[in-house]
């Protein structure tokens, strides 16, 4: 590991050290305490944590806790250590002694107390015989299966014990500072051939053999036969070592009680994490994962994760006051000016620090643009300030531009002496004091500038926000808005080359233009995000890209290929949290965005400081992570075996008939990046190929036909590295009654072959057309989904434009006629968006559930019967099964359901209504009660029209003509002075079609 | 009396609105900078330009449209609420849909009002939220009742679960009550209506920041499986 530094020296402001970077998770994230004791990964790739309020299993994204509450078995909560022996037992150390060990899903109790007394278990270890020890506090060690003690002899520094096992399986004690091992359960004192005073502060096996060893304030390398070798002093000087470890890359890694973590230790080097850069002093517990992450247990900072950064921050010491960083610019002289949003200027050269603000003559802190000048002088844009040069160390108005108040977004340079300045209502051209303007009054629409760059020809092309892009050649000025092929009208950045320009978008990804002509390439196309906030290239064909989802690095010939129209999609790698990314905002928006260094490093702001990236260095996570299923609930119950916490291995779970909600929760196990991890899942015997790769990690179904199924889970790593080997879990959903070919043999027996045959080819007819309807459901959801949010995001903006005009025009009106007119249009409005949002509800499938109808239908008769002052009474049962409803039940019944409000208030004369949702195992109904004046309900079936009630009996009529369409019922009762009760009923049956 | 009344200050409530669609944040912000009482301290077109300057503003109301492009207003209010905790967030949103909106409550918003509302309406109800007045509807009081049953999977402080008093309060919502309703039926006072509902919303914000992790895992809280986030 290289220690990153800028242009070679120290570097001060890269937090917390050495490129490497922390992620911190606490109570606040699920975890039960913030004090954790022990971390292990299990071969099948969890994370364990040992807490004393339980053991926790970790994948990245959720702490599942086992206590003593949870998990009885464990007879405790206080874990002190844990060890995983090579068959894959998780052993489970507890401060009462109790020793749990964890297997396939299950947890066995053993006690490791000797003579009654209990012990704090402090490690456990397997011989090189096979047998389990367990290690306590006090040094003793004890072998489990015949509770044999042995009590290594203790050195003088009391309370430290260590402990190690060699790749011979040999187990070594350092008890109170004085080595010895166990050779088959016999102790050797002095094992290294040692002074037998030696003070020992801490061993570790080397994975090359032979053991490292931390004593008396030196590092040594101990070789079986060859003997010590002296490293130097260690760094940790005299501390007893709490963790002490061999990190994958070979280096050391050690932890002490009180002055924090050492890292990448070696004869030469270290790095130091403690209190004063994000750490806590007291290291209680380390691990390495398998991708190369360092999970750490500092004091009570919870878990924290040390990663090795691609991406450095760089910050000065008051953190830029806590402001974005806008734009930043090299010099040649080997500096870098970097303008924030409300911190001034800051220049870094070498390692030194210097901030101008208003004190230096800048008219405010919010410079959104830095350049520099062909004469080497620095030049500050700011926001609604104007634009300022450097001269010594006072920044001073630009001459001819004193009045310049407009927001500087943009400045650039071209080599003529000649300077382009991008402001909010126009760009400027500037040249020895005489400038130039280009904005509305010169027939540019919305000239709101963003980004300059200038070709080799000396044209000048600028992105403006709205604006889309604009060109000045010869003088004479173009403009390219989307009617042109553009995919937005907003600009952010622009790469200009020979033959092409690249232009970054605010909204719509990236364009290119070339030979006239627009491409675009957005993410439907692989990028990470549509915000382009900035665009390098490095030199090995890449463009660098910021962007809102981090920095995306995607190759020049591949995004040539996309624009081209020879391939639509383009590899895209991107730099996010596992990265080091301390946000994922860059900044963008203003000129220049971004920066190119003369060592080859690409430097980004962003909204969370300066970053840079060094395109040399790229490093994939190469590992593909295990999926694994979690669980499998059918109708909400989880099909883990009592007493077990996974699901039954290599083994297929029957499903009884008649369930319809099925759902698969699964997770992939790396743990570089959890976000990015990403699952593709392929049900066996229903889905045809696998699914699109998604992030979230469940899947339900709706309903499944009786049939055999597996159920397969593949994930991918956070670079998109796929893993061979799927998860699966294989089912068997039953089939009722008359789907069984026994029930088709009586039926044919006993003669009533005819019924039945006949019941059999409707039944094999509809189960066939349920399962094509299955197949479709998913594309069929997909496009609902679409046209609801077209409705949403196109008609309701419009909609609320109109409503919202027409109030603003009816204020300001005092001709009556005109002013029932608009009241009109808004009253129009209003009944348009309410019907809207009737549509938007009834074709979105997120709302085909029970659950949604009775939200949806309960908000709605409030509504209702609020403007007509009558009480609105609901009952419905807070939890409703997860039946799910199609759109065409919902739809009839809502309609239905409005009919008889609108009855109730209309003819019932009532104070109250009562709505009421009854389920029951036949399915639900939904019961409307009026206590109103009521009616001869006899009546209506003869008479289509009643005296008393105008149109009422066709409004009855229609509401058990829409029951009926959707295969329920409508029962009305009502009388005389009795009120009126309407129950619409809807048989499961129904309401699973 | 009169006279000391009248010398108290005005209270202008300070206001800032998120919305991109440029002429409706236009005619609100009118709206706003014409009323008595009322201040407009911002108005910005996008979630992400919120963010950035907003907490530099004294903004004590902000009116967010939840459907904004990038990033929308729930999660902005997610990432505005910690910063700005003495500002109320109300949302605006053209279709009163349920979920949407419980979504917004639980990020951190204390109302929600639709576009359409009438401008009198509109600025009544910011005053309402401004003086410490909660509205809530029974089915978003049904939806809180749910989410508060749903057995967290994560440790809740104990201080984040509703008290009796508060799960009456919101049993009587649910079933259909008003606000008024509730107060006569309770023996309490309209005010004090208000401030069980404005605790329970806090409460309600508590445990969405506990559960946070869970929510990130994408397992559904509180709802049925097949209901899933919206896009």
């Amino acid at each position: 590991l290289a220690v990153a530094g800028l242009f070679g020296l120290g570097a001060p402001w890269s937090t917390p050290a050495g490129g490497y970077f922390l992620n911190v998770w606490q109570t606040k994230q699920g975890l039960p305490e913030n004090a954790i004791t022990a971390i292990t990964q299990s071969k099948d790739g969890y994370l364990w944590l040992g807490t004393y309020s339980g053991l926790v299993r970790f994948d990245g994204m959720r702490f599942v806790v086992f206590d003593n509450n949870s998990t009885p078995e464990l007879r405790g909560s206080r874990v002190t250590a844990l060890y995983e022996d090579e068959g894959g037992g998780l052993w489970i150390g507890q401060e009462t002694g109790w020793l749990a060990c964890y297997k396939d899903g299950r947890f066995t109790i053993l006690d490791a107390a000797v003579g009654g007394k209990s012990r704090r278990l402090f490690a456990m270890g397997v011989d090189e015989d096979g047998d389990l020890w367990t290690l306590d506090h006090q040094g003793v060690i004890v072998r489990q299966k015949d509770s044999l003690p042995v009590v290594p002899p203790p050195g003088t520094a009391a309370g430290q014990v260590a402990f190690a096992i060699d790749s011979a399986h040999r187990l070594w004690v350092a008890r109170q500072g004085k080595l010895s091992r166990l050779d088959h359960g016999r102790l050797v004192l002095n094992p290294l051939g040692e002074r037998g005073d030696m003070y020992v502060q801490g061993i570790c096996a080397s994975r090359a053999g032979g053991l490292w060893v931390a004593s008396e304030g030196r590092l040594r390398k101990w070789r079986e036969g060859k003997g010590f070798d002296d490293l130097g002093p260690a760094p940790w000087g005299l501390s007893g070592l709490t963790v002490f470890s061999e990190m994958q890359n070979g280096l050391l890694a050690a932890g002490t009680v009180e002055s924090g973590l050492f890292l990448d230790v070696s004869s030469t080097n270290f790095l130091h994490f403690d209190r004063d850069n994000g750490l806590q002093n007291w290291i209680r517990s380390l691990c390495q994962d398998r991708e190369g992450n360092l999970w750490v247990g500092a004091g009570s900072a919870g878990l924290v994760a040390l990663r090795a950064a691609k991406v450095e921050t760089v910050n000065p010491t008051n953190h830029w006051q806590g402001h974005t960083v806008r734009s930043v610019i090299p010099t040649a002289a080997h500096e870098l000016w970097i303008g924030t949003e409300g911190a001034g200027i800051y220049r870094l050269a070498g390692k030194d620090w210097h901030q101008f603000g208003e004190e230096a003559g800048l008219s405010n802190s919010f410079v959104w643009s830095v350049s520099q000048d062909s004469q080497g002088r620095i030049w500050a844009g700011t926001f609604e300030g104007g634009v300022f040069i450097r001269s010594q160390d006072r920044f001073e108005r630009v001459p001819g531009l004193e009045d310049l108040r407009a927001a500087v977004t943009a400045v650039l340079h071209s080599s003529n002496e000649v300077t382009w300045i991008g402001t909010g209502n126009g760009l400027l051209r500037y040249e020895k004091g005489k400038v130039t303007a280009y904005g509305e009054t010169e027939g540019l629409i919305k000239p709101q500038v963003r980004t300059i760059a200038q070709d080799a020809d000396g044209t000048v092309w600028f992105g403006m926000f709205g604006g889309g892009l604009g060109r000045i050649r010869d003088g004479s000025v173009r403009q390219f808005l989307p009617s042109d092929g553009l995919s937005s009208d907003s600009v952010q950045c622009l790469k200009v080359e020979p033959d092409a320009i690249w232009i970054g978008t605010l909204d719509a990804g990236l364009n290119r233009l070339k030979n006239g002509r627009f491409a675009s390439i957005t993410r439907k196309n692989g990028l990470s995000d549509n915000v382009i906030c900035d665009l390098q290239e490095d030199n090995t064909r890449h463009l660098w890209i910021s962007s809102h989802a981090g920095i995306m690095r995607l190759s020049r010939d591949d995004l040539d290929r996309c624009a081209d129209g020879a391939t639509n999609w383009v590899p895209c790698l991107t730099y996010g949290d596992g990265e080091g990314m301390p946000t994922l905002e860059c900044s963008g928006g203003m000129y220049p965005a971004g920066c190119k260094t003369s060592d080859g490093r690409l430097w980004f702001p962003t909204s969370r400081g300066l970053v840079a990236v060094d395109p040399t260095e790229i490093k994939k996570n190469l590992l593909p992570p295990r999926a694994l299923i979690e669980d499998f609930l059918v109708d909400g119950k989880s099909q883990t075996e009592a007493g077990s916490a996974v699901l039954p291995a290599g083994r297929r779970i029957e499903v009884a008939p008649g369930k319809h909600r099925f759902e698969f929760r699964y997770t992939g196990l790396s743990f570089t990046d959890p976000e990015k991890v990403q699952f593709k899942s392929f049900l066996e015997g229903l889905d045809s190929r696998w699914t699109e790769p998604v992030s979230s990690r469940f899947v339900p179904y709706p309903y499944l036909p009786p049939g055999d199924y597996t159920f397969r889970v593949l994930a991918c790593n956070n670079d998109g590295i796929w893993a061979d080997q799927s998860a699966s879990i294989g089912f068997r959903v039953h089939p009722q009654l008359w789907q069984t070919w026994w029930f088709r043999t009586l039926a044919g027996t006993a003669g009533a072959g005819l019924i039945a045959g006949s019941v059999l080819v409707a039944t094999r007819r509809r189960m066939k057309l349920k399962f094509e309807r299955l197949e479709h459901q998913r594309a069929i959801e997909r496009e609902r989904t679409r046209i609801a949010k077209d409705i949403h995001d196109d008609l309701g903006a419009s909609l609320t434009r109109i409503t919202l005009l027409s109030q603003s025009a009816r204020a300001e009106l005092n001709d009556p006629a005109a002013a029932g007119d608009l009241d009109r249009i808004y009253d129009t409005a209003r009944e348009l968006t309410r019907a809207m949002d009737e549509i938007v509800w009834a074709v979105n499938p997120r709302h085909d559930t029970l659950d949604s109808l009775a939200t949806y239908l309960g908000r709605f008769a409030q509504g209702f019967l609020a403007t007509a002052d009558i009480r609105c009474r609901l009952d419905v049962p807070m939890q409703l099964p997860g039946w799910p409803l199609t759109a065409e039940i919902r739809h009839n019944l809502f309609l239905a359901f409005k009919e008889a409000l609108h009855n109730a208030v209309k003819h019932a004369q009532t104070g109250e209504v009562r709505i009421s949702i009854v389920i029951d195992e036949a399915g639900f109904s939904l019961r409307l009660e009026d206590f109103g004046r009521g009616f001869e309900a006899n009546g209506w079936q003869r008479s289509t029209f009643d005296p008393a009630r105008p149109g009422a009996g066709n409004g009855l009529a229609n509401m058990r003509e829409r029951l009926a369409e959707i295969g329920g019922r409508c029962d009305i009762k009502s009388g005389p002075g009795d009120g009126t009760t309407i129950v619409f009923v809807v048989p499961v049956r129904i309401a699973m079609a | 009396m009169s006279r000391k009344l009248y010398t108290q200050p005005i209270v202008s409530i300070a206001v800032s609105i998120i919305e991109d669609d440029s002429q409706a944040r236009q005619i609100l912000s009118d709206w706003i900078r014409r009323a008595e009482g009322f201040r407009l301290v911002s108005q910005h077109g996008s979630a992400e330009n919120a963010l950035a300057s907003l907490p530099k503003e004294a903004a004590t109301v902000v009116l967010t449209d939840i459907n904004l492009p990038g990033m929308n207003g729930i999660e902005a209010v997610r990432r505005l609420k910690p910063l700005l905790p003495n500002a109320q967030f109300v949302m605006l949103t053209v279709y009163e849909d349920a979920d949407h909106i419980f979504q917004a409550l639980t990020a951190g918003a204390t109302g929600y009002l639709l576009k359409q509302t009438p401008r009198p309406e509109l600025l009544a109800a910011l005053k309402q939220v401004h003086s410490g007045g909660s509205p809530m509807t029974s089915n978003i009081a049904r939806k809180v009742v749910q989410s508060f049953q749903q057995r967290p999977a994560l440790s809740v402080a104990a201080d984040a679960e509703l008290s009796p008093r508060e799960r009456e309060v919101l049993d009587l919502l649910a079933r259909g009550y008003l606000y008024k309703e509730i107060a006569e039926s309770l023996e309490i006072s309209l005010p004090t209506v208000n401030t069980y509902i404005r605790r329970i919303y806090e409460k309600l914000h508590v445990r969405s920041r506990a559960q946070a992790v869970a929510k990130y895992a994408h397992f559904p809280l509180g709802s049925p499986a097949l209901d899933q986030p919206a896009s």
